[in-house]
Parts: C-alpha cells; sequence; structure tokens
C-alpha cells in the first residue's frame, strides 16, 4: 500500500485552502453540489510507474488525480466567464506547486512539467447538468509521483 | 537460474545501502585490453589478452540520503562497490574496488533532478563476478550462518567481501567457511576473517595458493542486537 490517501487528502485540502471554492466532493455526481455553490469533485484518473525515478529494488508511482472544478450555475457560451472559477483554478495551481509531505518525508512531489508525461494542467470548458443546461468549469489533472512506493520482489 | 530481469536489484557502496536512489546501471564492465601478435604466416589478426580493467556507471535521481551521500565526496580514496541480483543467497553479485571518477548532476527543464557517477577499478582487478552468500543484505538480531552457496568446482584463489550497512551493538564479525559437500562439515577457509564496529566494507583476496572447497559459507557473529549485513564470494 502507498499514499494514496494520503495523495487524495492533500488534494482536498490543498483545494480547500485556495479559500475560493464552497464544497469539495469525492464523487462523481455533477449534481451533488448544492446550486448556486462553486463546487470541486475529486476523482482519481490512474496509477502507472514512474521509472524515472525508481530504484533498483522499489517501484515509484505516479497518481494522477482529477478535480473538476465547477460553477453550479446553468450558463450558455455567451454567458461572461464567472472569475471565481479562474481564480479558484489559479490559487490551486499556485498551491499545487509542492511537495507532499507524508509519513516518509516528503511523500512525494506534484510531477509540475510532465517528467513522466503528464504535466499538472488545467483545461477549461464546459460540462451537461443532470437538466439538460451547461455549467462553467475546469478539469484540473493533478500528476503526483510517490517516490519509492513499492519494494520489488523476485 | 533461469532468464531474470532487472528487478529488485541493489547497489552497495562502502556499507551505504543506495539502491532506492539508483535508476540504472549504465555500464558494469569487465575490459579486456587485447594486443595484437600476428605472425607473418597468418591471414587474420592473431590478438592476446593483455591488462583487464573494470568500470561501473550508474544513473541516480537525486537523493540526499541516497545516491549523494556516497557520491558527493569523490574520489580522494578508493570504494568498495557491489552491485547485488534479486537478493538471494546464490545469486550473482559483482563487486569492485574502484576510484570515483565522475559525479555529474543535472537539473532538467522538466525539474528532473538527476546524476550520473562512475567508477574505475583501481586495485589491480577489474570489476568481478561472483555470488551472494546472504540474501542480499540480510537485517540480523543475532549471530547467523548462511546456507551453504555452490562455487561449481573447487578453485586456488578468489575474493570475498563484507558490507555492513547498519549495527547496534559493539561489533560484526564474518568468517567464510568452505566445505568438498554441500551438507557440510564445514571449516574456516583459514585467511583473514572481518570485523566491523560501524558501516563499512572490507574486501579479502584469497591468494593462490589457497586451495577453497566447492561449497563456501559465511558464519557471522559479534556483538549486536541489529545488523544488516551482505556476504559475497567469487572463486578464483
Amino acid at each position: 500500500m502507498i499514499g494514496t490517501d494520503d495523495v487524495i487528502g492533500w488534494v482536498v485540502n490543498t483545494i480547500k485552502q485556495t479559500g475560493v471554492v464552497d464544497q469539495v466532493l469525492e464523487t462523481e455526481s455533477v449534481g451533488a453540489a448544492a446550486p448556486g455553490t462553486f463546487a470541486a469533485v475529486i476523482h482519481p484518473q490512474a496509477m502507472i510507474p514512474s521509472p524515472k525515478t525508481s530504484g533498483l529494488a522499489t517501484t515509484s508511482m505516479v497518481i494522477t488525480v482529477g478535480a473538476q472544478l465547477t460553477i453550479q450555475t446553468p450558463v450558455t457560451p455567451l454567458t461572461p466567464t464567472d472569475r471565481r472559477l479562474t481564480r479558484g483554478v489559479d490559487k490551486l495551481l499556485e498551491l499545487l506547486n509542492a511537495n507532499i509531505e507524508g509519513s516518509d518525508d516528503p511523500l512525494g512531489f506534484t510531477d509540475l512539467y510532465g517528467i513522466e508525461g503528464t504535466a499538472l494542467s488545467a483545461v477549461f470548458g464546459w460540462i451537461p447538468g443532470p437538466d439538460g443546461v451547461m455549467y462553467r468549469s475546469a478539469e484540473i489533472t493533478i500528476p503526483v509521483i510517490v517516490t519509492n512506493a513499492y519494494s520489488q520482489s523476485q | 537460474m533461469a532468464k531474470i530481469n532487472g528487478i529488485k536489484q541493489e547497489l552497495v557502496v562502502n556499507g551505504l545501502q543506495i539502491g532506492a536512489s539508483i535508476t540504472q546501471i549504465s555500464r558494469g564492465s569487465v575490459d579486456v585490453n587485447l594486443g595484437e601478435n600476428t605472425g607473418l604466416d597468418k591471414g587474420a589478426l592473431e590478438r592476446i589478452a593483455l591488462l583487464a580493467s573494470g568500470g561501473l556507471e550508474v544513473g541516480c535521481w537525486f537523493d540526499p540520503t541516497g545516491a549523494h551521500l556516497a557520491f558527493q565526496t569523490a574520489a580522494v580514496d578508493d570504494v568498495i562497490a557491489s552491485y547485488l541480483f534479486a537478493g538471494g543467497a546464490g545469486n550473482p553479485a559483482a563487486t569492485m574496488v574502484g576510484a570515483q571518477a565522475t559525479y555529474n548532476t543535472n537539473r532538467g527543464a522538466d525539474a528532473s533532478l538527476t546524476g550520473t557517477a562512475s567508477f574505475q577499478s583501481s586495485n589491480g582487478e577489474p570489476l568481478r563476478w561472483g555470488k551472494q552468500l546472504t540474501a542480499g543484505l540480510e537485517a540480523l538480531t543475532g549471530a547467523h550462518t548462511t546456507p551453504s552457496v555452490d562455487s561449481n568446482a573447487a578453485t586456488n584463489g578468489g575474493y570475498w567481501v563484507a558490507h555492513c550497512t547498519a549495527l547496534t551493538g559493539t561489533d560484526v564479525t564474518v568468517d567464510l567457511e568452505m566445505s568438498s559437500s554441500g551438507g557440510g562439515p564445514f571449516a574456516s577457509y583459514g585467511g583473514t576473517s572481518l570485523t566491523f564496529t560501524g558501516v563499512g566494507a572490507q574486501i579479502v583476496e584469497i591468494p593462490d595458493v589457497t586451495v577453497m572447497d566447492q561449497f563456501v559459507r559465511a558464519a557471522i557473529a559479534g556483538t549486536f542486537t541489529n545488523a544488516t549485513v551482505m556476504v559475497g564470494y567469487a572463486h578464483g
């Protein structure tokens, strides 16, 4: 077992530290957040090995967490962008430029530039709500390299 | 042993276990210089083996408590480096006494922080392959005798090496024992035994006049509550 709970917990806490997001949910449901709120939904995306940081007998892992930041207010393409969204993403990216402090200090670090192929990034767009309306949203991809996550055996 | 891959390996340098920060062994070489001594009556080159050498080149991820600790004070004294395979008694191990030639670090544009280090053999012997008598680095809480390892045949000479990567206590002593039978009886090979009072590595060259039996093992004792030790052997 590696620190997946630590990584996801760190992402959740970091989003809360932005001070902009109203709710942080670990659910896949877009409609789970209250109408009008600025909500973040966390979902793990991938766990892949990191050859570049693995040792001779240890495997480092890239844990990629997705964070979907959505303002739960219906919009159209002509609706001006709610600045809470850009400010939230801006602040979140600032806070994610960090090492992760775990029981093994540090547990790992954000793969900012994509050493293993996936960089820290944000993509803006719309997502459909449960009733067919569109919400403004940003998808944040957060790759975290957990060093020496597994000991190898043979 | 069947074909194996590079999973679960280890590198120990002067008693420092640094495999977790070593990302690749880019060269573990036994180099034999060849001289040409072609006779006039030959239609193709004849060659003869001259002086041998050995080399070890590794890549690492920067780790202040790992590879960096081992490599940062480069090249003043020779180092004893052992490259272990899969941590099982009888599995291959290569050992070299070498002078450190390089330690280069690189901060990449992608924020990767890597390094390379290289060593050249320096004691008149190349990098030499042998077998592990311990199962890689073994964490011990008391006296321990390793399983018998078959060196394939009785031979003259060779070397044996030990690394102590951790010690809580006064000392660890290691002796090499041998027997003509895998089931024993075993007795000390009669040469130098090794004593550690802290982290470190020692290697013993076994003279060619010493006949080594086919089966060998390590006898580890001393006054300690915890000791982590690796012992390797290669026949001549």
